[in-house]
C-alpha cells in the first residue's frame, strides 16, 4: 500500500505495536476528544441521588452542567465550585471544605463525588486527602474522582474512575442466588434488552445496574448480586474491584459481533448461573446467520474508513474483515486489552489499513478524496460524505444492546444505509435525466 | 459564594471564543487540553449561534507541562499556515497554558517569520474576569490588529459593535436594527462585530461611516478605531418605544442624518395602540413589580420598557462585573435598585423572598425558586430556547411590539 502525502506520517495496522504508534493525521486538532470530566457526566449524572460536585474552572463547570442538564432533562444533581486565581496560588482546600460542608447540611445527600479538573490536578491539591479528613465531618460519603485530560487522551478514564468509586458506597451483604447485576449499561431500558430477556425467562432476576438504573440505596445491596455481567469494558475496574472485596464473578459481555463469541459469553453465563438460556436464542442466531449471508452478498470487496461507534474499533473492523470488506483505515483511541487479538485477526486477512488517532476528523477530507472509500462508520458532517458517495454508517443505538441483536442491529443498519444511498444515487440520476414524475410509483 | 446549582458566570476565555468562533475565515488555535476546546465547541449550541470560525486544539500532555514543551503549538501554526492560508491565526492559551505561563506572546513572536498569516495573541486563560472582559478585549483586539487603517468609503453605510452570540436575541435584534438603519436613515450594513461576518469584512470595516456600539463591551474597540482610524461611533440600543426614538435621535443628532418621519409615525401609531392595550389589561394589578434580570444592555433597556407599560421595575441584576466604560448616566435613574456582580446565591435570595408579578432574565434564573407570577427569558445562560427565526427582536420599534405580545401572552396563561 503506498502512503499518499494526507497519510505520509501516519502508521499501518502492521507498524502498530504500541499506543505510541498511533498517530494524529495533523498537529491541529479538530475536535479532538472528550475529557473525563465529559466520562463522569455520562456515569454519575445517572444516579440519582447521587451530589456531583464539580471542582474547577468556570468553563469546565459550565459545559459539563450545561451537558448533564439536558442529558437528564434538568433532574440532575450536578453543582459547580468555581477555582479561581485565588485558589491557583494558595489552595483550594478552604474553599472546596467550605462547599461540601454547606452541600451536606443544606441537602443531607448520602454520597458527595467531588470531581477535580485539570486545574486542581495541575496544583497538585489533595483533594483526595481532604475526603478522607471531611468524612470524619460529614455525614455525605465523599467519593474524589480526578479528570485531569493531560494524563490521558479521552474520557474514558472518567467513566471508569467514576464507576469503580462506586465500591465506596457498597455494603457487604448474603448472595442472593439466580440475581445478577449489569455493570456500565447507559441507557435507560435495560428489560428490554435480548440478555435480561432470555435470563428472565430463565428465573434471573436483576438485583441492580450500574449507572443507568441506580441510588445509592440501591448501591448498598449490589453485592447481593451472584453475577456481574459487564456490559462495557468501562466497568471492569469496578468488577473487578467487586471481585476482590465481594468475591462476586463476573462476566465480561461488551458488544462482540461474531456469533461464536456471542455464544461464548452466553454459554459463561449458563456455567456460572447454573441456567439453559442458549436454546431461547436459536432464532436469533439463524436470524444473524441470514443476515451475514446477506451482507458478503451485498458488500463483498466494498471498502471502508472506521470512524467511531461505541463498540471497540478493531473488534468491529475485523468483524467487517470476516464478512468481506476491506477496511482503509481505522481511527482509535488507544490500544485496548484484547485488540492485539483483533488486529491479528485483519492482518490474516492480509489487510494493512492506515491506522490514526480519534477524534480529528477536520484533516479526513483530504483522506476521502485518496483512499475513495465506500463505506464511513461513525460520525462525520453528512454532507462531507454525501458528495463523495460514501456511505455514512452510525450505531449509536448499539449501547441499548446485548447479546446477538448487537450484530443484528449493527448489520440491518449497514445494509439499509447502503440501500438508501443507492435508492439516493438513482433519483439523483433520473433527476438529471429530466426528473421524476411525483405520484409514479 | 462560589456554589452554584446552575451555571457559573462564564469567564473571560469564554468570552473571547464565543466572539471570535462565529467569525468566518478565522483559524484559531487552542494550546491546551483537546477536551476543553471540544466541550467549549458543543457548549456554544447553547448560545443558538452558528460557530464559523475554523477551531483547532493541540491537546497538551503531562510531559509537555513538565518540560515546558511548545512544539506541539509550533507545529500546529506551522500546519494551519501551509494547510489553509489564512490570513490571520488566532493563538490562544487554554487554562492549563496559562497556569504553567506559557509565554503564547513570545511564541507568535519567535513563530511569526516562519508563517504567512499574522499570528494573533489571545493570552487569556479564564481568570481575568467574566466573559463580558473576553468579549470587550476581543472586539478590541479585532479594531487593533485586523482593521486595516485606511479604507475607501462607502456612502450610507455603517458598522456594528457587540453583535456576538452570546447576547441571547442577537440574530432578531441585529435584524431590527438594521429594518431601523434603512427604514430610518436609508443606511445599510457594512461589517457586524462579530455576528455574523468574516475576517475580509473586519479587515475593510474603515470603509463605513460609523460605528453603532450596542453594547457596552464594544465602547473601547470603537474607542480605539475613532482615536486611530477618524471613525465616529454612538453607544446605545434602542429597547422600548422611548429608547428606540431616542437611538434614532441620537444617531440623527450625532450624524447629522434626515429622518423618515413618515415611517416613525406609523410605527408610533401602532405601538401606542398595544401599549394602551397591554396598560388596561394590567390595570387592575395589584403587584405590577417586575425584576429584571441578566447582561447589563438589556436588563437596562428593557427596564425602560416595562416603566412605559406601566409596570413596576423593583431591581435590576446583572450578573456580570460594571464594565468602566459605561456612561454613569445610564445608572442614574435605577441607582439603587440596579446590582452588578450578583451570584446565584444573592439572586437566589432575592427571588426567595420577593413576590414578583414579572420575572424577565436568563434561562438559568429561571430555574431557581421563585415568587413570580409570571417569566419570560430575555439573556442567556439559556437551557431550551432555540433561537433560530430572526425576526422575534427585542430592539426597535418591532421589538415593543414583540415584547407586547409576549407581556400579553403570558397575562392571559394560567400558571
Amino acid at each position: 500500500m503506498s502512503k499518499t502525502s494526507a497519510l505520509a506520517k501516519v502508521s499501518t495496522l502492521n507498524e502498530v505495536k504500541k499506543n505510541e504508534d498511533i498517530t494524529s493525521l495533523s498537529h491541529a486538532i479538530f475536535p479532538g476528544t472528550h475529557c473525563p470530566l465529559f466520562g463522569v457526566a455520562m456515569i454519575a449524572s445517572f444516579i440519582e441521588d447521587l451530589v456531583v460536585l464539580v471542582a474547577g474552572t468556570q468553563e469546565c463547570t459550565y459545559y459539563v452542567k450545561n451537558f448533564v442538564h439536558n442529558r437528564q432533562k434538568g433532574k440532575d444533581n450536578f453543582y459547580s465550585v468555581i477555582t479561581d486565581k485565588h485558589d491557583i496560588t494558595f489552595g483550594a482546600e478552604n474553599k472546596l471544605r467550605e462547599v461540601i460542608k454547606e452541600i451536606d447540611e443544606t441537602l443531607n445527600p448520602k454520597g458527595i463525588m467531588v470531581v477535580t479538573t485539570c486545574v486542581l490536578e495541575l496544583i497538585g491539591e489533595d483533594v483526595e486527602g481532604l475526603g478522607r479528613v471531611l468524612e470524619e465531618e460529614v455525614n455525605a460519603k465523599i467519593l474524589v474522582v480526578p479528570t485531569e485530560h493531560f494524563k490521558c487522551n479521552s474520557h474514558i478514564p472518567g467513566m471508569e474512575r467514576s464507576l469503580e468509586k462506586l465500591i465506596g458506597l457498597m455494603e457487604k451483604n448474603r448472595v442472593e442466588e439466580k440475581t445478577v447485576n449489569i455493570l456500565g449499561h447507559r441507557q435507560v431500558g435495560i428489560e428490554d434488552t435480548e440478555l435480561m430477556q432470555v435470563l428472565a425467562k430463565a428465573g434471573i432476576t436483576i438485583n441492580s445496574v450500574l449507572p443507568s438504573k441506580c441510588t445509592i440505596e440501591k448501591l448498598k445491596n449490589v453485592s447481593k448480586g451472584a453475577l456481574n455481567i459487564v456490559t462495557d469494558f468501562i466497568a471492569l475496574p469496578l468488577a473487578k474491584q467487586m471481585k476482590d472485596h465481594f468475591n462476586t464473578p463476573y462476566v465480561y459481555f461488551g458488544k462482540p459481533l461474531s456469533l461464536e463469541r456471542i455464544k461464548e459469553k452466553y454459554k459463561a453465563i449458563e456455567t456460572i448461573l447454573n441456567i439453559g438460556i442458549l436454546k431461547q436464542l436459536q432464532d436469533k442466531e439463524e436470524e444473524l446467520n441470514r443476515l451475514v449471508i446477506e451482507t458478503k452478498e451485498r458488500l463483498k470487496d466494498k471498502t471502508f474508513i472506521y470512524g467511531n461507534t461505541p463498540m471497540m474499533a478493531f473488534e468491529v473492523a475485523s468483524y467487517l474483515c470476516e464478512l468481506g470488506l476491506k477496511p482503509e483505515l481505522i481511527q482509535v483511541r488507544e490500544l485496548y486489552d484484547n485488540d492485539d487479538l483483533f488486529m491479528e485477526e485483519i492482518k490474516s486477512h492480509r489487510y494493512n489499513p492506515y491506522i490514526t488517532k480519534i477524534a480529528n476528523i477536520a484533516p479526513m477530507e483530504k483522506v476521502y478524496d485518496e483512499l475513495k472509500p465506500n463505506l464511513y462508520i461513525g460520525h462525520e458532517n453528512p454532507m462531507n460524505l454525501m458528495k463523495r458517495n460514501i456511505v455514512q454508517i452510525t450505531l449509536d443505538d448499539v449501547t441499548k444492546k446485548i447479546g446477538y441483536e448487537v450484530p443484528i442491529y449493527a448489520l440491518k443498519k449497514i445494509l439499509l444505509s447502503y440501500r438508501q444511498q443507492d435508492e439516493m444515487k438513482k433519483k439523483m440520476m433520473a433527476m438529471s435525466k429530466g426528473g421524476v414524475r411525483h405520484g409514479v410509483v | 459564594m462560589a456554589l452554584y446549582r446552575y451555571l457559573p458566570v462564564p469567564s473571560d476565555r469564554m468570552g473571547t471564543l464565543w466572539t471570535l468562533s462565529c467569525i468566518k475565515d478565522a483559524f484559531i488555535i487552542e494550546f491546551g487540553p483537546s477536551g476543553t476546546t471540544h466541550f467549549a465547541m458543543e457548549g456554544m449550541m447553547q448560545l443558538n449561534g452558528d460557530h464559523n470560525a475554523n477551531i483547532y486544539t493541540t491537546h497538551i500532555n503531562e510531559t509537555d507541562i513538565s518540560f515546558g514543551n511548545e512544539e506541539r503549538l509550533e507545529k500546529a501554526i506551522i500546519e494551519i499556515d501551509q494547510d489553509h492560508h489564512p490570513q490571520y491565526i488566532f493563538v490562544m492559551a487554554s487554562s492549563i497554558s496559562a497556569i504553567i505561563g506559557t509565554d503564547i506572546k513570545s511564541i507568535c513572536f519567535k513563530m511569526q517569520p516562519q508563517a504567512k498569516a499574522k499570528l494573533i495573541p489571545i493570552t487569556t486563560g479564564g481568570y481575568n474576569g467574566d466573559y463580558t472582559v473576553g468579549v470587550e478585549n476581543t472586539m478590541l483586539t479585532l479594531c487593533k490588529h485586523v482593521v486595516k487603517k485606511e479604507g475607501v468609503k462607502k456612502s450610507k453605510s455603517y458598522n456594528i459593535i457587540g453583535n456576538t452570540i452570546d447576547a441571547y436575541n442577537f440574530l432578531s435584534d441585529v435584524e431590527e436594527i438594521k429594518t431601523l438603519m434603512k427604514e430610518v436613515f436609508q443606511y445599510h450594513i457594512h461589517t457586524t462585530f462579530t455576528a455574523y461576518t468574516s475576517m475580509d469584512e473586519i479587515e475593510n470595516a474603515l470603509s463605513g461611516a460609523f460605528n453603532l456600539v450596542l453594547r457596552t463591551e464594544g465602547i473601547k474597540g470603537a474607542k480605539y478605531l475613532k482615536d486611530n482610524g477618524d471613525m465616529p461611533f454612538y453607544y446605545g440600543k434602542p429597547y422600548g418605544l422611548e429608547g428606540t426614538m431616542a437611538f434614532i435621535k441620537g444617531i440623527e443628532k450625532q450624524f447629522q442624518l434626515q429622518i423618515n418621519e413618515t415611517y416613525i409615525q406609523n410605527k408610533m401609531n401602532q405601538i401606542n395602540k398595544y401599549l394602551m392595550h397591554y396598560k388596561f389589561v394590567t390595570r387592575e394589578l395589584d403587584n405590577k413589580k417586575v425584576a429584571l434580570i441578566g447582561d447589563f444592555d438589556i436588563v437596562i433597556g428593557l427596564a425602560g420598557l416595562m416603566e412605559e407599560l406601566g409596570l413596576e421595575v423593583d431591581q435590576l441584576l446583572i450578573k456580570h462585573k460594571k464594565n468602566k466604560h459605561t456612561p454613569e448616566e445610564l445608572l442614574i435613574r435605577y441607582k439603587d435598585r440596579i446590582h452588578f456582580n450578583q451570584s446565584e446565591k444573592q439572586i437566589s435570595m432575592y427571588l426567595e423572598k420577593t413576590p414578583l408579578y414579572l420575572l424577565l432574565s436568563d434561562g438559568s434564573t429561571l430555574k431557581l425558586h421563585n415568587k413570580s407570577e409570571k417569566t419570560l427569558q430575555i439573556a442567556n445562560p439559556n437551557f431550551i430556547k432555540h433561537n433560530i427565526y430572526p425576526y422575534t427582536p427585542f430592539v426597535g420599534f418591532n421589538g415593543v411590539l414583540y415584547m407586547i405580545q409576549n407581556l400579553i401572552e403570558l397575562e392571559k396563561s394560567i400558571v
